[in-house]
């Protein structure tokens, strides 16, 4: 009698573990090893290459990498700057300098099976630049004398809120654009030279900046992905 | 596929709809200081009898043999930190030293420079009495000091 309400409760535990394993679902979120990257993407922006290579008085080219955790991504800017601008009376202004931005990512097309990103994004802006300005006095009072003043290694930084998209075109070719909400900057207004632009962020007499940026990347797969189950 | 198709649509839209700006000439900076005279008792605005008033650099003389009520622009050097201001008047000889700062801005190519006078202060004056009521020159503020006879 015993032995034989045993045999019982083993047919339903059984039983209730069959039914159990036909409806188990692996979330995304459970799946071991989540957060270890599975690829790297570099890249740099378009529309300042070809900027710089069909003017004479610009040369901008930045760079971008970002590594994935999951549906987060770290991501990394470099760019280096330079460019003369000139009029008709002969002023001529000169800046160079190089620029970072750094900061996080969240991807709200975590279930995207080409890894497609639909993104939003901080990021801390830091550059380190030297300008110099050179004019003769604009005055009709006095000697119109040639004047040059600079700065050196002066530095600003600012914050950004970005919004985008890295879209998956061919094999390890990927195309992207980045929205940025740039803000926080130094204007440097008690400077003897107030600089025209600042690299990375824009012009210098806005505090508050919308910018654009379009990416051709190359990702680097390090790992495939976890295999998940998705309860669609 | 089809995902795919529309974020690259996505990316052509916002590149249509991306542009940057300009900035416009207009500014509000001036190189001139604007000087109001008073009466010491009353507070009054004065009227000045004027034999010559000089600013050392600039050949022209500001003033010359006039009755003068209103307001004295002068003008500062862009390229000087300092101005030295002559008054010859009913009063006398009178000398007012100013010092000021410099900051200048390419606006743009077709805008040119634009340069914004600030901390201006004076260092020496033979005045009863002197007083700076806006130190960072702009256009549309017509009294900058007041001097007090």
């Amino acid at each position: 009698m015993r032995i034989s309400g045993y045999l019982i409760s083993l047919f339903f535990l059984f039983n209730g573990y069959s039914t159990l394993s036909q409806d188990l679902v692996i979330h995304p979120d459970s799946v071991k090893g989540k957060f270890i990257p599975t690829g790297v993407r570099f890249g740099a922006e378009a529309i300042n290459i070809v900027r710089t290579f069909t003017g004479d008085d610009l040369t901008e080219l930045t760079f971008i990498a970002d590594v994935d955790f999951y549906r987060y991504f770290l991501n990394v800017e470099f760019g280096v700057f330079e460019r003369t601008r000139q009029n008709a009376i002969g002023q001529t202004y000169d800046i160079s300098g190089t620029y970072f931005r750094v900061g996080p990512e969240v991807n709200f097309l975590k279930k995207d099976p080409e890894k497609n990103a639909l993104f939003f994004g901080l990021r801390y802006g830091w550059t380190s630049l030297d300008d110099e300005l050179r004019y003769s006095s604009p005055s009709s009072f006095y000697p119109t004398d040639e004047n040059v003043i600079s700065n050196s290694g002066l530095s600003a930084s600012w914050f950004e809120m970005v919004t985008g998209l890295k879209v998956k075109i061919w094999k390890y070719l990927w195309l992207g654009y980045t929205a940025r909400f740039k803000f926080g900057v130094d204007t440097f207004e008690r400077n003897e030279l107030i600089p025209h632009e600042i690299p990375g962020f824009g012009r210098a007499d806005e505090t508050v900046i919308w910018d654009f940026d379009y990416w051709l990347m190359f990702r680097i797969p390090i790992r495939k992905a976890p295999t998940v189950l998705f309860d669609e | 596929m089809k995902k795919t198709f529309l974020y690259i649509l996505a990316l052509f839209f916002m590149g249509v709809v991306s542009c940057a700006d300009d900035p416009d000439c207009i500014t509000s900076t001036t190189d001139f200081v604007n000087i109001r005279f008073y009466e010491m008792e009353n507070r009054d605005v004065d009227t000045l009898a004027v034999n010559s008033v000089t600013v050392l650099g600039v050949d022209s003389v500001l003033l010359t043999d006039e009755e003068f009520r209103g307001t004295l622009r002068v003008p500062l050097n862009p390229l000087a930190d300092s101005a030295i201001i002559s008054f010859n008047t009913e009063f006398g000889r009178d000398t007012l030293v100013l010092t000021y700062q410099t900051s200048t801005r390419l606006v743009s190519e077709d805008c040119g420079i634009e340069i914004l006078f600030s901390n201006v202060s004076y260092t020496r004056n033979d005045f009863d009495s002197i007083a700076i009521v806006n130190s960072t020159l702009i256009e549309e503020i017509n009294e900058d000091i007041r001097i007090f006879n």
